[in-house]
């Protein structure tokens, strides 16, 4: 991703803070961070920089940072992360309630910052195209979901719209283990319960359309007794 | 309000016991009276029997009417004053101490009228002998005489008229104590709802008429003194709450400097080995403060009641299964753990009849509690361990047990769960108990045998879902 074109303005009341935060996001391929420590310094910089996305502290001096949230949707959509020291679920809900982009409580771990920042931009300024064209590589496999079908080399495995639902609920969280109760509520719904085995069924099929050898699978692995998850890179 | 129920009935049943002994009681005495009016001696010889007895010593020579000396004695024992005899024509033939006042010759009219009533005020009783009529007289003073003439009619209604009159008035006796009990649990409902709220620790305001106007202001009072003692009880854990709410903020912001710069300096390959070594333990340590900052806020809020549940319904399964696997991912518990932490697994173990179990809860916080535990045995086991969470049901409630092969949660931890202060840092511990108490539940400590133990968190099955 090309990190360098973006510009993000921090506002936050904390000097060393601000100053922090823009060294991580500088190290991360940001080279525009702007700062700001109030409401009123927070919207000059807005309006003079014009910024792809702001990161706003909630407690600010002048007012609090819903306010200033709300004077910048007024006149742009551009993507908004709250960074407070508030941890209370009501702050949190109210603060995405409002139609933030996400919320990350202090202290926080750069990396988590990172990732974060990285995963709104994508979301938010992902080419529609590059989102229809999205294909899932399993090794030499592609799966391009689109037309629900598995490529391997010239030839195409159709897959059904259950297997389909089950490797995208997979590959939304790649690398991560996806439970059984969750993988069966994005295919049925709420009402899940005793759908284990026909789960079990519906992964055994994926394997022997995704995997070189089903019985030791090297993409869908088994977390026993949880779930299942889709190895990150090539095993 | 069932107390107030048993209350009215005891009231009702004395009532009736009351006017039953008192009507027994009535019964009683006038039996006696009666008795005793019979037996007494002076009433027997107004009776006919005596007046007999001296009719037959009246005896009538050629020229006048005597009465023999056994005649005499008898009259003197009985209570008459006077005595005469009339003849045929209305004459006095005979007398007995009669006074001046009496006339000594009657008409018929005269007989007729003193027979039924009285003469010259005297009650008199009469006698008829041979030709001759007795006339007796009584003291003045001391006999009252009513002529009574009734109905046959009357007379033949006379006893199904007594027992209607007693029928009616049991009926009227009944109605008046359900009427007066009635009454009397109408003026005490509120009283009692009152008192009701009252131990419910529920503010009541009665209004301070009618008989119980004392008790309702009494109550009034005291229920005052609870609201204010309450609103002060409320202020001072809000304040408590607050300050440790601002405290743990406050604290946020410096942290977020110390863990920022730890891990920037922890990833300076410019550093040496033990620098970078170093700055990586003041990161770690700092995540630390981090959690505990969290769970000291979340037990304030638990411990003065001001963080409300979320409950809905879940699945005790779904729940540990996706706790497990956040443990996995990497959530809040990793990127505190130890260096080591990657030696570890977690099993899951659900018993068939919990599998299918939903409960009512707060997912969030009974997540927060497993993550505790789980993470505690992640945690204190440097060089690695499996962690076994067994899910069952236990009749109205659901456990979670988690079992490590590490070294397990030590005694002294478990002594000092009930201690104000502790020696030793189990916060994590005590938050998961609070949440199991919020839940209905608890947290307890399974004893390995060897000095540690084992923890076992629950939640109550709440209808309809047992």
């Amino acid at each position: 991703m090309e990190n360098y074109k973006y510009k993000i303005l921090v506002v936050d009341d904390n000097r060393e803070l601000v100053n922090l935060i823009a060294a991580i996001l500088k190290e991360d391929g940001y080279q525009e961070v702007f700062t700001a420590r109030s409401v009123k310094e927070g919207l000059k910089v807005f309006h003079k920089e014009r910024p792809d996305m702001a990161i706003l502290d909630i407690m600010l001096p002048d007012g609090d940072g819903f306010d200033l949230f709300r004077r910048i949707r007024e006149e742009t959509e551009i993507p908004i992360l709250f960074l407070s020291a508030k941890d209370e679920d009501e702050d949190r809900l109210f603060g995405l309630g409002l139609g933030a982009d996400d919320y990350i409580t202090k202290p926080f771990l750069p990396k988590e910052l990172q990732l974060r920042v990285r995963a709104v931009f994508k979301r938010t300024y992902r080419r529609e195209e590059e989102r229809q064209e999205a294909v899932i590589c399993l090794g030499e496999r592609k799966v391009l979901p689109e037309r629900a079908v598995v490529r391997f080399g010239e030839k195409e495995t159709p897959l059904t719209a259950k297997e389909l639902a089950l490797l995208m609920k997979l590959n939304q969280n790649r690398g991560r283990i996806v439970t059984f109760d969750a993988l069966c509520n994005a295919v049925w719904g709420d009402f899940y319960y005793g759908y284990e085995n026909t789960l079990m069924v519906h992964i055994r099929h994926l394997r022997e359309k995704l995997e070189d050898d089903p019985s030791h699978p090297q993409w869908i692995l088994t977390a026993r007794g949880l779930g299942y998850r889709i190895a990150k890179a090539q095993p | 309000m069932k107390g107030l129920l048993k209350i009215i009935r005891r009231y009702s049943l004395t009532a009736g016991m009351i006017i039953l002994i008192l009507l027994a009681l009535n019964a009683a005495v006038f039996a006696g009276i009666a008795w005793l009016t019979v037996c007494d001696t002076k009433e027997t010889v107004y009776g006919r029997e005596s007046m007999e007895k001296i009719s037959r010593e009246l005896l009538a020579g050629e020229k006048d009417v005597a009465l023999s000396e056994k005649g005499e004695k008898l009259l003197d024992g009985t209570a008459f004053i006077w005595a005469m005899a009339l003849d045929g024509k209305g004459r006095v033939v005979w007398e007995h101490r009669l006074p001046e006042e009496i006339p000594r010759s009657y008409t018929l009219q005269d007989v007729s009228a003193f027979s039924r009533w009285y003469l010259k005020g005297y009650p008199v009783r009469t006698w008829k002998s041979g030709e001759f009529l007795l006339v007796f007289g009584c003291d003045k003073e001391e006999l009252a005489r009513y002529d009574v003439l009734m109905s046959i009619k009357m007379f033949e209604f006379l006893p199904a008229y007594v027992k209607t009159a007693i029928a009616a008035n049991i009926l009227i006796i009944l109605a008046l104590i359900f009427c007066f009990g009635f009454r009397f649990y109408h003026s005490l409902k509120p009283v009692a709802e009152g008192i009701e709220k009252l131990s419910l620790g529920e503010a009541t305001e009665l209004p301070e008429t009618g008989s119980m106007e004392e008790l309702a202001k009494k109550l009034n009072a005291v229920s005052g003194r609870l609201k204010e003692q309450q609103e002060k009880l409320a202020r001072r854990d809000e304040a408590r709450t607050e300050w440790i709410a601002g405290v743990s903020h406050d604290i946020r912001t410096p942290l977020s400097l110390i863990v920022g710069y730890g891990d920037k300096l922890a990833e300076d390959i410019s550093l040496s080995e033990e620098n970078r070594r170093m700055a990586e333990a003041m990161k770690r340590q700092s995540l630390i403060i981090r959690q505990l900052i969290a769970d000291l806020n979340l037990t304030s809020r638990l411990l003065y009641e001001a963080q409300p549940l979320k409950k809905k319904v879940c699945s005790p399964a779904a729940l540990l299964r996706n706790c497990a696997a956040e443990v996995y991912n990497g959530g809040p518990e990793r990127l505190s753990g130890g260096e080591d932490e990657e030696d570890f697994s977690i099993e899951i173990i659900v018993k068939d009849e919990a599998e299918s179990l939903k409960i009512t809860a707060d997912e969030g916080l009974l997540k927060r509690a497993l993550r505790n535990l789980i993470g505690n045995s992640i945690r204190h086991n440097e060089r690695g361990c499996q962690v076994t969470v067994t899910l069952y049901k236990d009749q109205s409630k659901v456990c979670w047990r988690i079992e490590d092969t590490g070294r397990g949660i030590p005694e002294t931890v478990v002594r000092n769960m009930d201690r104000q202060e502790s020696p030793v840092h189990i916060m994590g511990l005590r938050l998961a108990a609070q949440i199991a108490k919020a839940h209905g539940g608890g947290l307890a400590f399974l004893n390995r045998g060897d000095g540690s133990y084992d923890a076992e968190i629950s939640a109550e099955i709440s209808e309809p879902y047992s």
